[in-house]
């Protein structure tokens, strides 16, 4: 069997689109379902489920990502070159900015099995940080990748920024306010409803 | 229910299982083809063999010199 010499080139760059697009629909699902868009039309827990798996298959995907780039004849990167940012021979940069979205990746994925170690607030805090992973996979995709150029690369990056853009706006704007205290005045009526309320 | 979130998790895994395969198969052939018009692949800076979309090599960043790549050749 004819063996292609650069197979390992094209399966690094094929896991690389495919994890960031993972990675996408996992924080684009993460956001739906703490905003509750979906709700009504999807079962919560139904997302959620789905935004796991997508988390732990992008992970998969990142791992065979990095896999391949070390043999692949061409590329002269070792292992330290793909866990250390910055060491990188080729785009220092926008490598490690691929790194730590790596790093970021492990620990969203992985905080879903220590939630009831972490506790429920040190977890959607751990959560909320790893909302910064899709940003660099998004930057280390546009500046490292060698699809970039391409159109359909372009309309990707393009789509799936703009979703989580709408999406993270979307949650901080519809982010559940806190529960007013029963005996506090509640400060948002006007002057004289405010009044009649302390004459009551 | 639970049998939804596994066919959900099924379909997702087997979906991008798929794109992947799909994808790879993509890049290949159409590589392949832009060394077939050029005469040679393309590479980047670091050895990297890429294309910047209309078959052309993409060049070393400035200060940076693009070193000789080692190809095999095919068959091996």
């Amino acid at each position: 069997m004819d063996w292609d010499p650069h197979f390992c080139w094209y399966v690094t760059r094929a896991s690389g689109i495919v994890a960031f697009a993972l990675l996408a629909l996992a924080t684009g699902l993460g956001l739906g379902v703490t905003s509750r868009l979906a709700d009504g039309i999807l079962n919560r827990r139904w997302v959620f489920e789905v935004h796991k798996s997508a988390s732990l298959l992008a992970l998969a995907f990142i791992g065979l990502h990095l896999a391949v780039l070390i043999p692949e004849p061409w590329i002269d990167f070792g292992p330290m070159d793909l866990l250390l940012p910055g060491t990188s021979p080729y785009r220092p940069l926008a490598v490690a900015m691929g790194v730590l979205a790596m790093y970021g990746a492990i620990v969203a994925a992985s905080s879903f099995y220590i939630k009831k170690l972490l506790g429920h607030r040190t977890w959607r805090a751990l959560h909320f940080a790893t909302f910064g992973t899709f940003v660099l996979a998004l930057l280390h995709g546009v500046y490292a990748g060698a699809d970039s150029g391409e159109p359909w690369m372009r309309l990707t990056y393009f789509v799936t920024g703009l979703a989580v853009f709408f999406l993270a706006v979307f949650r901080i704007l519809a982010a559940p306010l806190p529960r007013p205290r029963p005996d506090a005045t509640p400060t948002s009526l006007s002057g004289g409803a405010a009044a009649n309320m302390r004459a009551r | 229910m639970a049998t939804n979130y596994l066919d959900a998790k099924l379909a997702l895994a087997c979906g991008s299982f798929l794109a992947f395969a799909a994808l790879t198969a993509f890049l290949g052939v159409r590589d392949q083809e832009a060394e077939v018009q050029t005469g040679s692949t393309p590479v980047a800076a670091g050895g990297v063999a890429a294309t910047d979309g209309q078959g052309g090599a993409i060049s070393a960043p400035a200060g940076q010199q693009m070193p000789t790549p080692v190809a095999r050749s095919r068959g091996t």
